[in-house]
C-alpha cells in the first residue's frame, strides 16, 4: 500500500498503447453491446408529470464517455513520444506475471476445493466404513470438529502452499506457524463469534 | 455556541452510555484494543495500518453486528489501529533499519544511526513523543476544521457544485498519487463504473449484471476493497519474494538501548514538533497525498532550518522528530475531507468510510455538522441531529486514543523488538488466508470470496501497470453519491445539457480539474525527459 512502489524505472512500453486502445474498444463495446442489452432505462427519460429526468444509462454513459478521450490521449501519447517526451510512464504485465497469477489462482482454488469437499468426504468415509449413518454433510455442519475440517485442510493447503511459493521450501517451523494461524482463525470465527460460518458452511 | 456544547456533551456521553442509558466502556476498550494491536501490527515489516483496518473490519462487524450501537466500538477500534500502527512502525525502523510501515521509511535515516551510536532508547522515545504530539495536534485541527468546513460547504455548495467537488477531488487524487495521472483517472472512472453493477435509481431493474443473478444485489463492497487493497498487495509481495531467490538477510542484533530521553530534551523539541506537525496536517488535509510526502517535506524543511544540517542522516533526533511528527499528523488531518465532505483521502479513511457504509445509518458528509435544535417532542422523544452526536462521539474516541497512545504506547513499544523479526515471507501467506476468510464471512460466503479474488486480480494488474489503486477505490466508493448528485443537478436544471456549467463555483472547480490534469501530464513528461 505504499506509494514508493510507484517510483519504478521509466521506460517506453507498449502498455500505454494497449491500455489506450483497450479503453477505446471497451468504450465502443459498452455503447453498442453492453449498455443497450444490460440497462433497461434510457439516457434521458420523461416522467409521468412531463419532467425530463436522467435514466439508468445516464451516469454510465457519462463515465464511459469520459474514459474514451482518456484512452485516446493514452494512445496518442504513445505515438507522440520523442527524445524529450515519452508520455506517461508505464509498467508491464509480462508472461511471468500471468504465470504467477495462474499459479496463485490454481493454488487458491485447490485450497477452496479442500475447504468445500473435506467435510462431505469425511461423511462419505464415515458411512462407508460403517461407523454410522449420516444423511449428508449438511446434517453435521454445525458439529465440531467436522464443521471446521474443510477450513482446516484448505487453510493449511493455502498457507503452506504460499509459504512454499515465497521461500521455495517449507520448514517444519513454517508449517507449525501455519497450523497455529489456521487454528487461531477457527477459534475466533467458529468458537468465539456467533452467527458466523467458516467456509463452506455458509453456502450449504 | 450553547447548542454546540450541548452536542459535544451528548457526543461524549454516547461513548460512555449506551442507547438505554446504561454505563458501558466497550467503545473505550475497543480503542485500547485497537491501539495495542495497531502498535504490534505496525511493527511487523510488510504490514501497515490499512492492512490492519482491512482485516479487522469484517471481524468487528461479526462481533458487534450492523446496528447503530455497533458504530462507536467498531470505529473506536479502527481509529485505535490507525493511530497505533503509525507509532509502532518506527521501532523496527530505528532498531533494525527495517521500517514496519511505509510511513516510517524516512525514520530509518536518523533513527537507525542513533541506535548504532548507542542511543536506541532515546531514538524510540523521541519517535514516540513526536508521533503522538503530531497526531494530537492534527486531531485538534480536525475537531475545529471539519465542522467549520462542513458548515461552509453546506451553505455555499448546491448539487452541481458538490458534483464538481467530487470530480475535482478525484482528479486531484489521480494527479498526485503515483506518476501516471491519466491512468489514475482512468482507474477512478473504471472503479465508478464497476460500482454501478447491480444498482438502479429509476426503478427499471438492476443494470450491468452481464446476466449473472449473483450480481443483482451489486458488488460486495468490503470484499471488493479487500481484494484491491489487501490481496493485490499480498500478491505483489509474494511474487516479488518468490523471485528474489537471494539469501535472506538476517536482522542484526538488538543494539545497545542507552539513556532515556529527558523532559528538558522533550521541551526543546517542541518547536520542531509543531512545525513538522503543521506540515503533516496541511499535507494530510489534501486528499491523496500520503505520509511519505509529508515526511519528506518536513525532513527537508527541518534540515534547511537546522543549525547543524550536516548531522541529518547521521543520527540526529531532529531528523526523527521531523519525520515522525509529520507522518503521524497526516492521519488525523486525512479525516477532514472524510468527515466534512465524505471524501476519503487515503487508504485508512477508505476503511472508516466502509465501516459507516456497512454499519448503522450514519454517513460522513457536510450534513453531519448541521446544528439542529435539540427538542423534546411528546410522543417522539428527543429530536436532534444524531449524526452530529455520533461525530462528536468519534472525536471523543480519538482523544481517548491519543491518551492511550501517550500513556501506554511507549510502554508497549518496548515489546516490539521481536515483532520486527517475524519474516515477511511467512506473514503474507497468513494474511492471504485471513483476508479470504474475512471476505467469506463478511459478504455472503463464496460470493464475497469470489469478488475478493476478482478484484485482487484487477488490483494486481493496476499495480503492475504502475497505477495507484487509490483513485480506483475512491471512485468505487464515491460513484453512488456522485450519481445521485449529478442526477439531482440534471433534473433540477430541467434537463439542461450544460447543467454542471451553470454555477460559477462548479465551473471553477471543473476548470481546476482540467488544469490539474493538463499540468500534471506536462510535469510528468518533463520529469520523464529529465530522467531519460
Amino acid at each position: 500500500m505504499s506509494g514508493s512502489r510507484l517510483e519504478a524505472p521509466v521506460k517506453k512500453a507498449p502498455w500505454n498503447l494497449w491500455l489506450g486502445v483497450g479503453t477505446l474498444v471497451f468504450g465502443v463495446l459498452c455503447f453498442t453491446v453492453w449498455f443497450p442489452n444490460d440497462i433497461r432505462g434510457g439516457i434521458i427519460e420523461r416522467t409521468i408529470s412531463g419532467r425530463i429526468a436522467p435514466g439508468d444509462s445516464f451516469f454510465p454513459v457519462i463515465l464511459v464517455g469520459l474514459m474514451m478521450p482518456l484512452g485516446l490521449l493514452l494512445t496518442l501519447s504513445h505515438f507522440r513520444h520523442s527524445e524529450t517526451s515519452i508520455g506517461e510512464p508505464a509498467g508491464e504485465v509480462t508472461g511471468a506475471n500471468i504465470f504467477f497469477l495462474v499459479r496463485f489462482l490454481l493454488l487458491t482454488f485447490i485450497g477452496l476445493f479442500f475447504m468445500s469437499n473435506t467435510g462431505p468426504a469425511l461423511v462419505w468415509a464415515w458411512n462407508g466404513l460403517g461407523f454410522g449413518e449420516i444423511s449428508s454433510y449438511r446434517a453435521v455442519s454445525t458439529t465440531f470438529p467436522i464443521n471446521v475440517s474443510g477450513f482446516f485442510l484448505g487453510g493449511m493447503v493455502i498457507t503452506c502452499g504460499f509459504v512454499f511459493m515465497t521461500r521455495h521450501c517449507l520448514r517444519w517451523r513454517d508449517a507449525l506457524i501455519c497450523l497455529l494461524t489456521v487454528l487461531f482463525l477457527i477459534l475466533v470465527f467458529n468458537g468465539l463469534l456467533e452467527d458466523v460460518s467458516l467456509p463452506p458452511n455458509r453456502n450449504l | 455556541m450553547e447548542l454546540a456544547f450541548q452536542y459535544i456533551g451528548l457526543g461524549i456521553q454516547s461513548v460512555f452510555f449506551d442507547a438505554d442509558g446504561q454505563f458501558w466502556l466497550m467503545p473505550v476498550l475497543m480503542v485500547l484494543t485497537g491501539i495495542i494491536s495497531g502498535i504490534f501490527f505496525g511493527a511487523i515489516p510488510g504490514l501497515s495500518g490499512p492492512f490492519a483496518l482491512a482485516l479487522a473490519l469484517p471481524v468487528l462487524t461479526s462481533v458487534f453486528g450492523y446496528s447503530n450501537e455497533a458504530l462507536l466500538p467498531v470505529l473506536g477500534c479502527l481509529v485505535g489501529l490507525m493511530k497505533g500502527a503509525t507509532v509502532g512502525g518506527a521501532v523496527p525502523a530505528i532498531l533494525f533499519n527495517t521500517p514496519g510501515t511505509p510511513d516510517a521509511f524516512l525514520t530509518t535515516a536518523d533513527g537507525y544511526p542513533m541506535a548504532q551510536k548507542g542511543q536506541a532508547r532515546k531514538a524510540v522515545q523521541t519517535s514516540h513523543f513526536a508521533s503522538v504530539m503530531g497526531d494530537s495536534f492534527s486531531d485538534i485541527v480536525l475537531f475545529v476544521a471539519a465542522p467549520v468546513f462542513a458548515v461552509a460547504v453546506e451553505r455555499v455548495l448546491d448539487l452541481p457544485e458538490k458534483s464538481a467537488l467530487i470530480i475535482l477531488s478525484l482528479c486531484f487524487m489521480a494527479a498526485v498519487v503515483g506518476n501516471a495521472p491519466l491512468k489514475g483517472l482512468l482507474g477512478g472512472l473504471l472503479g465508478m463504473l464497476l460500482s454501478l453493477v447491480g444498482s438502479t435509481l429509476s426503478g427499471n431493474g438492476v443494470r450491468l449484471t452481464l446476466g449473472f443473478d449473483g450480481l443483482g444485489s451489486g458488488v460486495p463492497l468490503t470484499s471488493a476493497v479487500l481484494g484491491v487493497l489487501v490481496l493485490s498487495e499480498v500478491l505483489i509481495s509474494v511474487e516479488d519474494m518468490s523471485r528474489a531467490r537471494k539469501a535472506r538477510k538476517e536482522l542484526p542484533k538488538t543494539p545497545e538501548m542507552g539513556p532515556s530521553l529527558t523532559w528538558a530534551e522533550r521541551f526543546r523539541m517542541m518547536p520542531a514538533i509543531l512545525r513538522s506537525a503543521s506540515i503533516g496536517t496541511v499535507i494530510g488535509a489534501l486528499p491523496g497525498i500520503g505520509t511519505t510526502t509529508a515526511a519528506t517535506l518536513s525532513y527537508d524543511t527541518a534540515k534547511r532550518l537546522s543549525k547543524k544540517p550536516d548531522e541529518f542522516g547521521k543520527g540526529t533526533p531532529e531528523g526523527v522528530v521531523a519525520t515522525e511528527a509529520a507522518n503521524s499528523a497526516v492521519s488525523g488531518a486525512n479525516l477532514i475531507p472524510v468527515m466534512s465532505l465524505g471524501i476519503p483521502g487515503n487508504f485508512a479513511a477508505v476503511f472508516l468510510i466502509l465501516a459507516v457504509e456497512t454499519i448503522g445509518d450514519f454517513s460522513f458528509g457536510p450534513s453531519v455538522f448541521k446544528f439542529t435544535e435539540i427538542k423534546e417532542i411528546e410522543g417522539y422523544g428527543m429530536i436532534m441531529n444524531k449524526d452530529l452526536v455520533m461525530a462528536f462521539g468519534l472525536f471523543t474516541l480519538m482523544v481517548m486514543g491519543n491518551i492511550f497512545n501517550w500513556t501506554l504506547g511507549g510502554f508497549v513499544m518496548r515489546f516490539l523488538v521481536h515483532m520486527a523479526r517475524i519474516p515477511k515471507d511467512i506473514v503474507m501467506p497468513l494474511i492471504l488466508l485471513v483476508a479470504l476468510t474475512a471476505a467469506y464471512v463478511q459478504d455472503g460466503g463464496y460470493r464475497g470470496l469470489g469478488t475478493a479474488l476478482v478484484f485482487a486480480v484487477i488490483g494486481y494488474l493496476i499495480r503492475r501497470l504502475q497505477v495507484s489503486t487509490l483513485p480506483f477505490v475512491i471512485g468505487f466508493l464515491l460513484a453512488p453519491a456522485l450519481e445521485q448528485l449529478i442526477r439531482g443537478a440534471f433534473t433540477a436544471s430541467g434537463g439542461d445539457a450544460f447543467f454542471l456549467l451553470k454555477s460559477p463555483i462548479a465551473v471553477i472547480m471543473l476548470g481546476l480539474s482540467g488544469f490539474l490534469i493538463v499540468r500534471m501530464l506536462r510535469q510528468g513528461r518533463q520529469k520523464v525527459a529529465s530522467k531519460s
